[in-house]
């Protein structure tokens, strides 16, 4: 029997912060941000994330310019079809390629941390099955379950915290000296690295905040939620560092699993690494099925395909996301090299930073003419 | 794919409906009437026809009819039979007869007319007595349904400590009567149907006018109609028939069998259906947190109710995940376990031929094969399965180095967990799902059980009750009906309705927080 026709999806105000906070603190509290800047890496992150809230505005007023409007669409409004398209399609590889690589980080993370004999196609793809299955149920039904994951993960984060307190283990020194060889080194982290990943890709959101039931609130949500997030990774982070040290936090791959690896309490609580796992595994579902649904949302707009089809785009992307995870590294220390070196520059500056301030920019110029013609 | 099509689709012509003839009329003469009847029933036994003549000069003939068992006998004697052969021993013959019988006569309170012989006959079954008058083509029927039923008493499926003690029967008037008792309102209203072309099952929706959701009612009510079925033999039926998702394991309307429950869910603006035969009520629409939910929650001091519920919160987690973690901690994180432990857990399974994952489907098996033979054989042998249980899962298992001790203790905690549970139907479901996470976490460990619990709320956060989302108030999150999920807050909390279940006239109550009277 079939329920109530739903007519339309919405999600409220809370989800959206729950959702918005899963995606800044997924996958980036795996992999740690901000430790080039040593043990100045809170203030990194701090800088970063005012950057952050910085593009936020401008993801934010581009939503109030277009309030019915994603992403892909507007930005055919904007620059005319042809190179509109062109842009959009873009924007729409992009998040394909993101959600791709975050698959690749998680795999690479569970073959190195547990599941050592099992391929990393195997894993890759119960990943990839559940991310279809979630996105064949719709933004509403992972605004739910964001809802319930929410509470699941501050539970976790707060046993963390409880752990790592009582077994003693941060250490004031490993902070100190503060701003040892200046600021350079602290712009240099914050800029672009930890500016674009994690607070820059929530330029994937301006596909979901037409979603919103009460759109006045967006600015209010969005900021509380970021400041949040970012507040929530500068403690975290300065708590690993105060753990393993400056040295140690930079050149370990998963600083996080490190960390809490080293709790033990009477010799009865101890390698908790499999329980950081499942808030990894957690964050990183978020992220990657954010950035999937927004990319297949993308496809459907630009085609303007019916939502019937949705299925055969999903089977689709489900499987080009899984062989781009597999191909597009051929080992873990390429993959992370590439995430270094190329991916920041030439693909998050450009598509979060640069684009979206010229859209605003050639929109509001655009206005003005033509109010001034009209008058 | 075609086949299944084909397994569900089957084109029949034949109409479910056992007669589609036209209505018979009542004859003017009472022998083409009896003549009737008899083949409509097929001569059968229990139809009693008792034929009386009354009047002094022109007698008349009446005839009565009724089926044997579904009415009151002693009531036939005392208010048909004795005022009809004494009364009218005296009354010469009118011209309307009928209407003075109906009208003076026949000392019962329900009493109809009837002019087709048809819809006369199926009133026959719902325990209503046929008179028939020889020369007339009216006739009427009269309630005098009785016979035997099983009385009031108490439920056995959900028991209290402290509370009502009482629980639904079987006949649905009773059950009518037993929510009544406790909602004195006009408000609270009754609508009737008879769905089953040839049981003709008799079910009631009950609601709180000014209260219930209207918006499910009306679902509830064309969810109702759509159905077409020969019989409605329990409440399963109609729940299988009107639910939400077929696909899923959970329940997403909950049953019970007590009339304070059913009582408390009108009042936040539910709908109950009721449906003769059973004692088991509907009630849409329910939400997952509801089925952990036990009436006597709210009969005792809210701290310990909050206690209770947190508990049943963690045996659902445990009936879920036991089996599933010691499967994958102890072949995928060993490092997890305490040295001391590890070690232990070792020498034992030490003898143990199989992998962790077999050795606990062959448990876990083992005991839901124990405990649905408990349930079908006859009670009398009880004891041997409890004797034979003990050896089963036991010492004897153990040594016999089929299994490690570990296991042993796993797979009861388990299972008295899965008790734990107030609704069968959930711990039903959790119980099935529970074999999906054993087979991920020997593959994949912690990793899979995490996939699959995302899987599983993700696919419970797509569940809607009549179009009430079923995870709230947690997905969508909700703060005010925090006060009744996982919690339980002192009465004086409960200020307003939930607020998805009852969407108008959602204040409950004025009272303050309770203080002394000297105390200002």
């Amino acid at each position: 029997m079939e329920g109530f026709p739903i007519t339309s999806y919405k999600i409220n105000t809370t989800q959206l912060f729950v959702l918005i906070f899963l995606f800044e603190v997924g996958s980036s509290i795996v992999v740690g941000i901000g430790f080039d800047a040593k043990q100045d890496a809170w203030l990194a992150i701090l800088l970063a994330l005012i950057g952050g809230i910085l593009l936020f505005t401008v993801y934010a007023l581009l939503f109030y310019q277009f309030p019915n409007y994603v992403l892909t669409e507007y930005v055919e409004l904007v620059f005319g079809k042809l190179i509109g398209k062109l842009v959009a399609l873009v924007y729409v590889m992009y998040f394909l390629y993101i959600a791709a690589r975050v698959l690749r980080d998680f795999g690479d993370l569970l073959i190195t941390t547990t599941l050592s004999q099992t391929p990393l196609l195997v894993i890759n793809l119960i990943i990839v099955l559940l991310v279809m299955y979630s996105c064949h149920l719709g933004i509403e039904v992972i605004a739910r379950a964001g809802n319930i994951f929410f509470i699941i993960w501050i539970m976790l984060a707060f046993l963390f915290f409880l752990f790592v307190f009582v077994a003693q283990l941060p250490k004031v020194e490993n902070l100190q000296p503060v701003l040892e060889n200046g600021w350079m080194p602290v712009v240099k982290a914050a800029f672009p690295t930890t500016l674009t990943f994690p607070f820059g890709e929530l330029i994937v959101f301006t596909m979901i905040f037409p979603f919103l039931n009460r759109k006045q609130a967006l600015f209010k949500t969005g900021l509380i939620a970021l400041l949040f997030s970012g507040l929530l990774l500068t403690v975290t982070m300065t708590v690993i560092l105060s753990i393993l040290g400056p040295t140690l936090s930079s050149s370990t791959q998963f600083p996080f699993l490190e960390a809490i690896s080293k709790v033990s309490i009477a010799d009865i609580i101890q390698r908790l690494d499999p329980i950081a796992l499942v808030i990894l595994i957690i964050g990183i579902y978020f992220k990657i099925v954010i950035f999937y649904f927004c990319s297949v949302y993308g496809f459907e707009k630009i085609w303007r395909l019916k939502e019937n089809r949705r299925k055969y785009l999903l089977l689709i992307s489900g499987v080009s996301i899984l062989t781009l995870s597999i191909v597009m590294a051929e080992g873990l220390t390429e993959h992370l090299q590439i995430g270094i070196r190329i991916v920041p520059l030439y693909l998050h500056l450009p598509l979060q930073v640069f684009v979206p301030i010229l859209i605003l920019l050639i929109h509001l110029v655009k206005r003005t003419v033509s109010k001034t013609i009209q008058k | 794919m075609k086949l299944f099509k084909k397994m569900f689709k089957q084109k029949t012509t034949d109409s479910i409906s056992s007669n589609s003839e036209e209505q018979q009329k009542i004859k003017i003469s009472l022998d083409q009437n009896i003549k009737y009847i008899n083949e409509t029933l097929g001569n059968s036994d229990d139809l009693v026809s008792r034929i009386i003549s009354v009047g002094q000069e022109n007698r008349m003939e009446i005839g009565i009819f009724y089926i044997e068992g579904l009415v009151d006998t002693q009531h036939i004697n005392d208010f048909i039979l004795d005022p009809l052969m004494v009364r009218l021993e005296n009354i010469d013959q009118q011209n309307d007869l009928p209407t003075v019988i109906q009208k003076s006569i026949v000392s019962v309170a329900k009493v109809q007319d009837a002019h087709h012989l048809d819809t006369a006959l199926s009133s026959l079954f719902s325990g209503q007595v046929i008179i028939l008058f020889d020369g007339f083509t009216k006739g009427f029927t009269v309630g005098l349904s009785g016979g035997k039923s099983r009385n009031v008493t108490e439920p056995s499926q959900e028991s209290v400590i402290r509370g009502p003690k009482e629980g639904f029967t079987e006949t649905i008037r009773t059950n009518t009567a037993l929510i009544r008792r406790k909602i004195n309102s006009p408000n609270l209203w009754v609508e009737s149907m008879n769905i089953g072309t040839v049981t003709e099952t008799k079910i009631s929706l009950m609601y709180i006018n000014g209260i219930v959701n209207k918006k499910v009612l009306k679902e509830v009510k064309t969810r109702l109609d759509k159905i077409e079925i020969d019989g409605i033999l329990e409440s399963n039926y109609i729940e299988e028939l009107i639910q939400d998702k077929t696909f899923s394991p959970f329940p997403t309307i909950n049953n019970t069998e007590r009339p304070d429950v059913v009582s408390a869910s009108l009042l936040e603006g539910r709908v109950a259906i009721l449906v003769d035969g059973t004692p088991f009520v509907l009630v849409v629409p329910s939400l997952f947190i509801e089925f952990f939910h036990a009436a006597e929650d709210h009969y005792q001091r809210w701290d310990f109710s909050t206690f209770i519920r947190t508990l049943r919160i963690m045996s659902f987690f445990i009936t879920l995940l036991a089996p599933s973690l010691f499967i994958a901690i102890t072949t995928f994180h060993q490092e997890m376990i305490p040295t001391p432990l590890l070690i232990s857990l070792a020498a034992q399974r030490e003898g143990v031929p199989f992998p962790a994952f077999i050795e606990a489907l062959m448990m876990e098996i083992t005991f839901e094969i124990l405990r649905e033979g408990g349930i079908r054989m006859p009670k009398s042998v009880g004891q041997s399965i409890s004797i034979v249980g003990t050896l089963v899962i036991g010492t004897a298992a153990v040594e016999a180095g089929f299994i490690s001790a570990a296991m042993v203790i796993v797979v009861s905690i388990t299972a008295i967990a899965s008790f734990t549970i107030p609704a069968y139907n959930m711990s039903i479901s959790i119980r099935m799902i529970r074999f999906i996470f054993m087979g991920l976490a020997a593959s994949f460990g912690l990793f899979g059980i995490t996939i699959a619990f995302i899987g599983l709320i993700l696919h419970l956060c797509s569940l809607r009750s009549f179009g009430v989302p079923y995870m709230s108030p947690f997905g969508p999150f909700n703060v005010q009906d925090q006060k009744d999920s996982l919690f339980r807050f002192p009465l004086w909390g409960f200020k307003t309705r939930p607020r998805l279940i009852s969407q108008q006239n959602r204040k409950r109550m004025e009272s303050r927080y309770p203080k002394p009277p000297f105390d200002k």
